[in-house]
């Protein structure tokens, strides 16, 4: 697997394979063309050929559904630095839906749920993080290991069933708007806010590209390279948490399997924003426009009133070809 | 390497617009989205053949929806959130989850959008009518069947569905309250096999080695009951072992005319899928539909499988 | 002795879980139950192999189930029409062998990430599975095809027979070939590897195209054991394939691992599912006891590894020149 693997290259081996340039790690756009322009082409397609894509209404429409999938890409994005992955977001999603959700009906003030709902994802991110920086487990084994735990718990907790019906407090988060945009997308605006603050005006962001770019040289440097790791996991399972819980409240239930697939859904966007799983770049913006593109597709499609089979293929399509003339753009360019 | 980007680049152009050929924006006639559970089980796909044949009779244009990922309720939400933005006429909503799609509905009660729900209630929001097959009373009849086949007396083995999803536990619900009338009747084991036929084998398969001597297995849908069949086939046990689906699906109907599986039951798809944009097409032209169509199921068993045969 | 005991977890692991289901469920030692063990772990190990090599050479194959369903869907339909089997099973592996093919080209050619390349591969696949088959499901194969899944040899069922004969073949493949040696030498160090005269990426185009057969002839089996064929099939098998090859050992930085350890693996994730299905384990359960198995797996592990002074996974890998 490219993660991992330069663990066992000398520095000068990463260098002729990954060849990061200097600028990668300053510019949070560092590798954005293929993807933008993947974006343009779709949003020049769909607005002549589906019926009010191109209105005000579809615009809100279409962030308000991409919302938790760009918060929790921020979190993966952030993992996928590192070098690893994580498969257990949509999994630990349903669990702090269903816990939140479960608070919720047995009473409990809103804001203590959503802090438990919020908690639960903290803590499952955290078991990875354990795992993968003190036990040395592969990330992909140990975040595969806790999607299955996760999602069980979530179906043993509600017993399988959904919960419905919250307080209009608790479904304010997922429906209310504010001057003109929904509030997940303010979450998600704020959520990038603060990792953009954290990755790139802080140590901590030096420190993640840098155990991304080579664990021992971060090792050798005097970066504490398990605290790195830990907290990194740790940030992707809350913001899995969050939204779990942004999601509930804008569904007005708890089911215990919605977060399925959110994984993969999560890494496409990553990638295709331009983060390699290689590890040591990419940036966060990349990973906004990947799940930009995503949701637009999906909506675009819907819009149009293709039926599921033909979206299965058109997406595969669409987001290979987006990969591949980035990946043949940044070969030219080298 | 330019050369090779520009092909690509208008490769990509040429399968968009091939794809986008499909769906054509027609102006005057009647604009219906069915929305599905997925597109995967048979059910859903005699559903949409059923609607097409509506929309095709009453000249309305009909599009199919359904999650990529089957049954999951963000995406059908998703679905109605679009269809409101593509303004449609109707939406003809067959919910995968009956209390997370509320969310849905209200927003397209919100944009006045008629909803016609179909097959699996949903359990709030305000939809015009309710095309109604209870899969509770569906699993029921066959339940109660099985029972009064075995003489009340006997080991059974129950397959369910998809766990948390919401036909899982009408199904199961059903399954189980019926058996409850026959205290000679003794569940040894109730497994999920996710309406899927090589998770039923499977499953079967295991199960057959710790309970080698039930008299019946009671399926949630006709998939794994065939997966059922497969398995006591393999293990030689055809006829010494009852077995029930739901649906009664071509595969179904195969088996019961050759004695592999017990019974089935009708639960009409087409018949949903039809008379679901019918009342849609009823209701936007200003006429009087009933608050609740019920779609009447039957039992499918070797008496009368032979005009399921024929079609 | 402790030394074998801390080297040979996996080992260890499998019996213990025999020797548990053994106490916890008096039908589990019968010859019928592990006959029915082996033959339903014969999918995933044919899968696992292929997988396997994959991440051998640092790759990753995640299209394989969507691939499966594509030339299974394929095949079945050519299965249906004429006197011969043979047409549809030639179908099925030019479908996985193209598909594999593609793979490979996309990953040593274009450069694609593995995981990328094959991930867009799968929805490609899976679609096209689903447009071609309409929503359909095809039924019922003629006795000679469905003798490869639901047949018997001198007692043992035909997939055991595949199973073991795919297994000979690769390990043969693996372990005495220059090819083999060359799959290891690409996961262990792809540049250097090239630089010693190894076209490496034709090592790779062949993995993934093998790999592809691999899943074609899995997907026959599977077709042929369930006697239907229908789009849907296969959404779990990457993971379980790539789990497998984990809990036996192969780890994700290539260059390790073999087959051997797969087999284990592919073993213990069988024997779990059917000791769940034979205790009566709750289904809401069973995806929470198959994770933490997953994990207790690999912890117990790295515990060896710590006790025999291995060392841990990072320190023990040292920088090749």
């Amino acid at each position: 697997m490219p993660w991992e693997r330069d663990v066992n290259m000398t520095p000068q081996l990463v260098r002729a394979e990954s060849q990061p340039s200097p600028r990668a790690r300053a510019s949070i756009l560092s590798k954005v063309p293929g993807v933008l322009y993947a974006f343009i082409f779709f949003i020049a397609v769909f607005g002549v050929r589906a019926r009010g894509f191109l209105s005000l209404a579809n615009l809100v429409n279409v962030s308000l559904q991409g919302s938790i999938l760009a918060i929790v890409s921020l979190g993966m994005t952030l993992v996928i630095m590192t070098g690893g992955i994580d498969l257990s977001i949509g999994s630990v999603l349903s669990l702090a839906g269903a816990v939140t959700g479960l608070l919720l009906h047995g009473g409990s003030p809103v804001p203590l749920a959503i802090l438990a709902g919020l908690l639960t994802g903290m803590v499952c991110g955290a078991i990875n993080g354990f795992l993968i920086s003190r036990l040395n487990f592969f990330p992909f084994i140990s975040t595969f290991g806790m999607m299955g735990i996760a999602q069980g718990i979530a179906l043993v907790l509600t017993d399988g069933a959904s919960l419905p019906g919250f307080s209009p407090a608790f479904r304010a988060i997922g429906d209310s708007v504010v001057i003109g945009i929904p509030l997940p997308v303010w979450i998600a605006g704020a959520v990038f806010g603060v990792i953009y603050f954290f990755l790139y005006k802080t140590t901590f962001g030096a420190r993640v590209y840098a155990v991304g770019g080579s664990k021992q040289v971060a090792r050798l440097s005097g970066i504490p390279v398990s605290r790195v790791l830990l907290s990194v996991y740790t940030i992707s399972g809350f913001l899995a948490g969050l939204g779990g819980v942004v999601l509930i409240s804008r569904m007005n239930s708890a089911n215990p399997t919605v977060g399925a697939g959110y994984e993969f859904d999560a890494i496409a966007a990553v990638v295709i924003g331009g983060t390699p799983f290689s590890g040591g770049r990419g940036g966060i913006g990349g990973s906004i426009l990947g799940a930009a593109v995503i949701s637009v597709l999906k909506n675009g499609l819907n819009l149009m009133g293709l039926s599921a089979p033909w979206q299965l293929t058109v997406i595969g399509l669409m987001i290979t070809a987006a990969i591949v003339v980035d990946v043949m753009i940044y070969n030219r360019k080298s | 390497m330019k050369k090779a980007m520009k092909i690509c680049l208008a490769m990509c152009l040429v399968l968009v617009f091939v794809a986008l050929g499909v769906a054509q924006a027609a102006e005057k006639p009647f604009e219906i989205v069915i929305i599905l559970k997925n597109l995967v089980n048979p059910v859903w796909i005699d559903m949409k053949k059923g609607a097409e044949d509506a929309a095709a009779r009453y000249g309305a244009k009909l599009t199919a929806l359904a999650p990529l990922k089957a049954d999951n309720n963000e995406e059908q939400v998703r679905a109605i959130e679009d269809s409101i933005i593509r303004k449609v006429d109707a939406i003809v909503l067959i919910p995968s989850d009956s209390k997370g799609i509320i969310p849905g509905i209200e927003k397209a009660n919100k944009a006045g959008i008629p909803v016609i729900n179909v097959n699996t209630k949903a359990h709030g929001g305000k939809c015009e009518t309710f095309v109604a097959v209870e899969n509770y009373d569906a699993a029921f009849k066959v339940a109660d069947a099985m029972a009064k086949k075995l003489g009340g007396q006997g080991k059974v083995i129950i397959l369910e569905g998809v766990p948390g999803a919401q036909s899982t536990m009408d199904l199961n619900a059903g399954t189980v309250d019926a058996l409850k009338k026959y205290p000679g009747i003794k569940v040894v084991a109730s497994q999920t096999a996710k309406f899927q036929r090589a998770e039923a084998m499977r499953v079967m398969e295991n199960l057959l080695q710790r309970y080698p001597d039930i008299d019946a297995v009671l399926a949630a849908n006709d998939e794994m009951a065939l997966g059922a069949v497969e398995a006591i086939d393999a293990a030689g046990k055809t006829g010494k072992i009852l077995v029930s689906g739901l649906d009664a699906n071509a595969d179904a109907v195969k088996a019961i005319a050759e004695g592999k599986l017990t019974m089935s039951c009708d639960k009409r798809s087409y018949q949903q899928g039809y008379v679901g944009v019918e009342m849609a097409v009823k209701f936007l032209r200003g006429e009087k539909i009933p608050e609740r169509v019920v779609i009447e199921t039957t039992l499918v068993d070797k008496s009368n499988v032979d005009q399921y045969l024929k079609k | 002795m402790r030394r074998f005991l801390l080297g040979n977890t996996r080992l260890l692991i499998a019996l213990a879980i025999v020797i548990a289901l053994t106490f916890m469920s008096p039908v589990f030692l019968t010859k019928d139950n592990l006959l029915n063990v082996l033959r339903q772990m014969a999918l995933l190990v044919i899968l696992s192999i292929g997988m396997t090599m994959a991440i051998i050479t640092g790759g990753i194959d995640l299209s394989i189930g969507s691939v499966l369903a594509l030339s299974s869907c394929l095949a079945a339909s050519f299965l249906k029409r004429g006197d011969s089997m043979w047409p549809g099973v030639m179908v099925a592996f030019a479908i996985g062998g193209a598909a594999g093919l593609l793979n490979g080209i996309m990953i040593a050619k274009v450069k694609l990430p593995p995981f990328i390349a094959t991930y867009g591969m799968g929805w490609i696949t899976r679609g096209i599975a689903y447009v071609y088959m309409g929503g359909n499901i095809i039924y019922g194969f003629r006795p000679q095809f469905r003798f490869l899944g639901a047949g018997y040899l001198m007692g043992i069922p035909m997939p055991i027979i595949v199973m073991a004969c795919v297994f000979t073949a690769f390990y043969i493949f693996l372990h005495r070939t220059v090819y083999g040696r060359n799959i290891y030498a690409v996961g262990c160090n792809e540049a250097a590897t090239r630089l010693s005269g190894v076209r490496t990426d034709r090592v790779i185009i062949m993995v993934y195209t093998l790999n592809g057969l691999l899943v074609a002839l899995a997907g026959l089996l599977y077709i042929a054991r369930l006697n239907a064929a229908e789009p849907v099939i296969g959404e779990s098998f990457p993971l379980e394939a790539i789990a497998a090859t984990l809990v036996g050992g192969t780890p994700f930085t290539g260059g390790e691992g073999g087959i051997t350890g797969t087999l284990f693996g592919a073993f213990i994730l069988t024997l779990l599912s059917n000791g769940m299905n034979l205790l009566g384990v709750s289904s809401l359960w069973q995806s929470a006891v198959l994770g933490s198995v997953i994990v207790l797996a690999i912890l117990a592990e790295e515990v060896s590894k710590l006790l025999t002074g291995a060392g841990p996974r990072l320190k023990r890998i040292s920088p090749s020149p």
